[in-house]
C-alpha cells in the first residue's frame, strides 16, 4: 500500500514542498529512507515508531520505505517527522485513506506522541500560500507564528492523537484564527528614553539624524560615558515596525530558531549586540546549514558592535558587503542562500586601550604607538561605510544632578516618521530606501548644493583635514538634516552641520 | 662629475668623523684653500701627523685614495637635490655657530632660504600630546606664523608634527631636522609631511644619505633645533621626558624658554610648571607674551561674526566650554549650535577637543553689522 504526504522543508528564508512517500511491502520488518535524509531526519525512524505505538496505534510490522521528492535535494531537520508517521498510519489503514490529501503537515514528535516546536514555520507558510497550498496542520506551540498569517487554514495539534482525530473527522481542531498584528512603537518597551539621558545633546541629535536617515554611527568615548546607554535608546526613536517589515523580521528569527514563540511575530525592532568574540558565521551567517547570522537578525533593527576595535579585523570587514547591499549572500556546498540584512550599524569605542585618552579628568596610560594600534584595527573602508562619528564624554556626578532632563523619545520619533516619509517618497520605485542608502547618481540628484555650501565644504577640507571621500558620507547627512528641517534644497547651515560629525576624521585618523 | 669642490672635501670630512668644530679649524688652516684638499694633502703629511696624530693622518691619506668613490656618493645627494652646506657657507645659520659642537656640514632639502630667517623659534613637545597641548601649540604657532617668524621642529609625531602641520596650513616658514638621514623617513606615518616640508619648507639633517635613527641622532637632532632656534616654545612637557632634555639643553645654551603654564593635575605639564617657578622659562600665558620677546607684535585680525556666533564667543572668553553647557548657556538648539561651530571652527576662530572648545585668542571679533 502507498500514501503520499505533503510537508515543506526550509531553504533558506524559502519553503520547499516535498511529498512524502510511504510504501508498506511484505519482508523484513524495517525502514529504509531514500531522497537524501540528512541524519537528523533518518533518526525520525525511532521517533515516529515511538510515538505511533505511544498513542495506542499498531506499527506495521512490515518493510516500510519511505522517499523524500524531489530526490536530488537536501532534506534537513525533525520538522518531517509528523508527516512520516501520518504516512505510515494511513499506509497501514489505522485511519482513512488519503485523509491528509490537500494538507500539509509539519511537525517534531516527542516519543510519547506529542509535538513540538518547529523552527522557520512564518516562512513554509508564506512559501505554502503562494504556491496554493490551503491547509496546514502544526504544532500548537507554534500557533502563534502561524496566526499572523492570513489566507490559509491551520490547525494546531499538541499530538499525535490529534491530528490522527482530526483527518479521520472523529473531532477535528477548530481552525486557527488570525491575529491581528500591532507594531506600534512605544518607549515602554525599552524600559529606556532619551528623556533620561541627560546631557549629550550633540550625541542625541546626532542619533535622531541618524535613525531619520538611516546612517550608521560611531561613538568614540571614554568608559562609563553612557555609549550603550544611548545606543539603546536608539530603538525608543525608531519608527513603527510595519507588518512587512515585521514578517521579514519573524521569518529570519525563526528560521534561526530565537523567535518568542508565545508572542507569534516580532513586534519591536531588533537590537542586536554581539560579543566581540563572534565568528565571521555567526555574524553573517553560515555554519553547515547556512543559517542567519547577527546581521540578518538585526534585520530592521539595530547592530550595536560595542568596543568596535576588539573585534577581529576579518569580522569587521565581513560586515562591508551587507552594510553596502543590504542583504548576505551565503554560499555552502549543498545551497546558497540569501539573507536580508539591513540594519542601523551602532558602533562604540574607547579613543584608546585604557579608555582615557582625552579625557579632562583621568591620566592616559598608553604610548602614542599603542592608542595608533588601536585606532589602527578599524580598516579605512570598514570606516568610509560610517557616516556619523561622535565624541562622547562622560559628565561629572556634579553636573549630572544640575542638567536638564531631554526631550522624550517619542517627540523625537515623530520627527523621524516624518523624515521617513519624504525618503519613501523620494525614493519611490527604485533600489535606495533611506538617504543614506543614496548612490552617487542619487546624490547628484538629491543633493544639489549651492555656491555658498559648496565654499563652506571646500573649506572645512582645508580647515579639518577632511578627506573627499568624507564628502559625499557629509553630503548624505546633510540631506537628512534638510529633510528633518523641512527643506527641500540642502542649505549652507545643513553642511554646517553635518560636518560637525565627522570629528574623528579631523582628530584619529590624519 | 660635476661638484663642487668643497662639497667634496666636506664630504670626505664627514667620513673622517670630525664633529670638533677646533679640530675643523685647525684642519682649514693648514690648507690655503679648503677646495683644493684633494691636491694639496699629499704635501702637508708632516703637519698632518704633527697636529692630529699618526692614526689620524692614516686614516685620511686611506680615503683620498677613494677619490671616484666620493664623486660617486656627492652626485647621489645632487640628485636627490640635496644641498650641502658646509660650516664655512655663507649661508650656514650664524646662530647655529653659537652652540658649543655645531655640525660641520648640514644636508638641506628645499627652500634654503629659510636658514637666514630673521626670526625662529623652535617648538619641541611630546609625542603623546593631551589636547591642552594641542589647542595651545595650534593658537601660538598661528602666532609665530603671522609674526613671520619660522617654525623649527623635529618633525616626530605629536608637537613636532602638529608644530609643522600648521605651519604649513596657514602658510608660514617651516624647518623640520631629522633625525636621519635625508633618504629616510622617520616616523613613517609622517612621510607626507617629509615631502610637504622639502616642497614647502627646508628639512635639514647633519647625518649622510641614508643613516638611520640611533638614540645619539635624536640627541644631535634636538641640538641643531636648540641651536636653529632663538628661542624655545614648549607647550607640556613631562618629568623624564625627551622633551625635559632638550630643556635643560636649552638651559645650558643660554637659549630662551617659553613654557606654557599648565593645570596642577597634569603630569605633561609638571615640568613646564617647575620650569616657569624656577625662572629657567618664561611663561607664555599668550602669544603676546612670546612676540613681545622678539620685540614684535601681534596685529589681531578683526572677525565678523553672526549673533548667534557672537553669543557663543561670548561664553567661550570664560573659559573652555563644554557642547552641552554652551547649548545651555547661550539657548541654542544642538543644531544651530553646530552650525555655528562649523562656521567659526573654518575661521579659525575656536578649536575643539572632544566636546570641549575653546576660543583663538589671536583674533577680535565683532558682531556683522546689518
Amino acid at each position: 500500500m502507498l500514501t503520499k504526504t505533503k510537508a515543506y522543508a526550509l531553504k533558506g528564508l524559502e519553503g520547499q514542498a516535498v511529498e512524502i512517500e510511504v510504501d508498506l511491502t511484505p519482508g523484513v520488518p524495517a525502514m529504509e529512507m531514500v531522497g537524501l535524509p540528512d541524519a537528523v531526519v533518518k533518526e525520525s525512524k525511532d521517533r515516529v515508531r515511538s510515538a505511533i505505538i505511544n498513542s495506542g496505534f499498531d506499527y506495521p510490522i512490515k518493510r516500510i520505505t519511505i522517499n523524500f521528492a524531489p530526490a536530488e535535494t537536501k532534506k534537513e531537520g525533525a520538522i518531517f517527522d509528523l508527516p512520516v508517521a501520518i504516512g505510515i498510519l494511513s499506509a497501514y489503514d489505522q485511519i482513512p485513506t488519503n485523509c491528509q490529501d490537500g494538507y500539509v503537515l509539519l511537525g517534531e514528535l516527542s516519543l510519547d506522541g506529542s509535538l513540538r516546536k518547529i523552527n522557520g514555520l512564518m516562512a513554509i507558510l508564506i512559501s505554502g500560500l503562494q504556491n496554493g497550498y490551503k491547509k496546514y496542520i502544526v504544532p500548537k506551540e507554534n500557533q502563534a507564528e502561524a496566526s499572523f498569517v492570513d489566507g490559509i487554514e491551520v490547525y494546531p495539534a499538541s499530538n499525535l492523537s490529534e491530528v490522527v482525530n482530526h483527518l479521520s473527522n472523529v473531532s477535528p481542531i477548530p481552525r486557527l484564527e488570525t491575529k491581528k498584528f500591532n507594531g506600534k512603537n512605544e518607549t515602554s518597551k525599552y524600559g529606556v528614553d532619551f528623556a533620561d539621558v541627560k546631557g549629550q545633546l550633540k550625541a542625541k541629535r546626532a542619533l535622531e539624524i541618524a535613525v531619520a536617515g538611516g546612517h550608521n554611527v560611531l561613538m568614540v568615548g571614554p568608559p562609563g560615558a553612557g555609549k550603550t546607554m544611548l545606543a539603546k535608546c536608539v530603538l525608543t526613536i525608531m519608527p513603527d515596525l510595519s507588518f512587512e517589515e515585521a514578517v521579514e523580521v519573524t521569518k529570519i528569527h525563526s528560521v534561526a530558531g530565537v523567535l518568542d514563540a508565545s508572542q507569534g511575530i516580532v513586534t519591536s525592532r531588533p537590537f542586536r549586540s554581539p560579543h566581540h568574540s563572534i565568528t565571521v558565521p555567526a555574524l553573517i551567517g553560515g555554519d553547515r546549514r547556512a543559517k542567519p547570522g547577527e546581521v540578518s537578525l538585526a534585520h530592521n533593527g539595530v547592530l550595536f558592535l560595542d568596543e568596535v576595535p576588539e573585534y577581529g579585523r576579518t569580522v569587521l570587514d565581513s560586515l562591508r558587503q551587507p552594510l553596502e547591499d543590504g542583504v548576505v549572500t551565503i554560499s555552502r556546498v549543498l545551497q546558497t542562500v540569501e539573507y536580508p540584512a539591513c540594519f542601523t550599524l551602532i558602533g562604540s569605542m574607547n579613543p584608546c586601550p585604557c579608555g582615557n585618552y582625552g579625557s579632562k579628568n583621568k591620566e592616559c596610560t598608553c604610548s602614542p604607538s599603542q592608542i595608533r594600534n588601536y585606532i589602527g584595527r578599524i580598516s579605512g573602508p570598514f570606516l568610509d561605510r560610517i557616516d556619523i562619528q561622535i565624541e562622547v564624554d562622560g559628565i561629572s556626578f556634579g553636573e549630572f544632578k544640575d542638567k536638564a532632563s531631554g526631550e522624550p523619545s517619542e517627540k523625537i520619533r515623530e520627527r523621524v516618521v516624518k523624515v521617513r516619509e519624504i525618503e519613501r517618497e523620494r525614493f519611490k520605485g527604485s533600489k535606495t530606501r533611506t538617504n543614506s542608502e543614496m548612490t552617487n547618481e542619487d546624490i547628484k540628484k538629491y543633493c544639489e548644493v549651492d555656491r555658498e555650501s559648496q565654499n563652506l565644504l571646500e573649506l572645512s577640507f582645508a580647515k579639518l583635514g577632511l578627506s573627499a571621500r568624507a564628502g559625499f558620507r557629509i553630503l548624505r547627512v546633510a540631506r537628512t538634516i534638510a529633510d528633518l528641517e523641512g527643506s527641500d534644497s540642502i542649505k549652507v547651515e545643513h553642511i554646517a552641520e553635518a560636518i560637525q560629525y565627522r570629528s574623528l576624521d579631523k582628530k584619529y585618523w590624519k | 662629475m660635476k661638484y663642487e669642490n668643497a662639497d667634496l672635501t666636506y664630504l670626505l670630512i664627514s667620513y673622517l668623523k670630525i664633529t670638533d668644530v677646533k679640530r675643523l679649524t685647525k684642519l682649514r688652516q693648514l690648507h690655503d684653500e679648503i677646495g683644493d684638499f684633494f691636491n694639496e694633502l699629499p704635501s702637508l703629511k708632516a703637519e698632518y701627523e704633527r697636529e692630529f696624530g699618526e692614526e689620524f693622518t692614516q686614516k685620511t691619506f686611506e680615503l683620498i685614495e677613494n677619490k671616484p668613490f666620493f664623486e660617486k656618493e656627492l652626485n647621489r645627494y645632487y640628485n636627490e637635490g640635496i644641498v650641502l652646506v658646509d660650516y664655512d657657507d655663507s649661508r650656514y645659520p650664524e646662530r647655529l655657530k653659537q652652540i658649543h659642537n655645531p655640525p660641520v656640514l648640514l644636508y638641506a632639502k628645499g627652500d634654503l632660504s629659510l636658514l637666514e630667517s630673521e626670526n625662529t623659534i623652535g617648538v619641541v613637545g611630546p609625542r603623546k600630546i593631551t589636547d591642552y597641548g594641542i589647542n595651545s601649540t595650534k593658537i601660538f604657532v598661528e602666532a609665530f606664523v603671522k609674526a613671520d617668524i619660522t617654525v623649527v621642529s623635529g618633525i616626530a609625531i605629536g608637537t613636532d608634527g602638529l608644530a609643522h602641520r600648521e605651519t604649513l596650513r596657514l602658510g608660514g616658514k617651516t624647518i623640520a631636522v631629522l633625525p636621519c638621514g635625508q633618504n629616510l623617513v622617520y616616523p613613517s606615518q609622517n612621510a607626507d609631511l617629509y615631502r610637504a616640508i622639502a616642497e614647502k619648507g627646508l628639512r635639514i639633517s647633519e647625518y649622510p644619505l641614508d643613516l638611520g635613527v640611533a638614540k645619539y641622532t635624536f640627541a644631535g637632532r634636538n641640538r641643531i633645533i636648540n641651536g636653529l632656534s632663538d628661542a624655545l616654545f614648549v607647550p607640556e612637557a613631562a618629568k623624564g621626558s625627551g622633551t625635559a632634555i632638550t630643556m635643560s639643553h636649552a638651559v645650558s645654551e643660554g637659549n630662551t624658554i617659553y613654557a606654557v603654564p599648565g593645570s596642577v593635575f597634569s603630569k605633561e605639564s609638571e615640568l613646564t610648571n617647575e620650569y616657569i617657578n624656577s625662572g629657567k622659562a618664561r611663561m607664555a600665558s599668550d602669544p603676546d607674551v612670546v612676540l613681545k620677546g622678539y620685540g614684535l607684535g601681534l596685529k589681531k585680525e578683526i572677525v565678523e561674526l553672526t549673533d548667534a556666533e557672537m553669543q557663543v564667543v561670548r561664553i567661550l572668553k570664560g573659559g573652555e566650554t563644554h557642547f552641552d553647557d554652551l547649548a545651555e548657556k547661550s539657548g541654542l538648539s544642538a543644531s544651530e549650535l553646530l552650525v555655528a561651530i562649523s562656521a567659526m571652527e573654518c575661521q579659525g576662530v575656536i578649536n575643539s577637543n572632544g566636546n570641549y572648545y575653546i576660543l583663538n585668542k589671536n583674533k577680535k571679533y565683532k558682531g556683522k553689522t546689518k
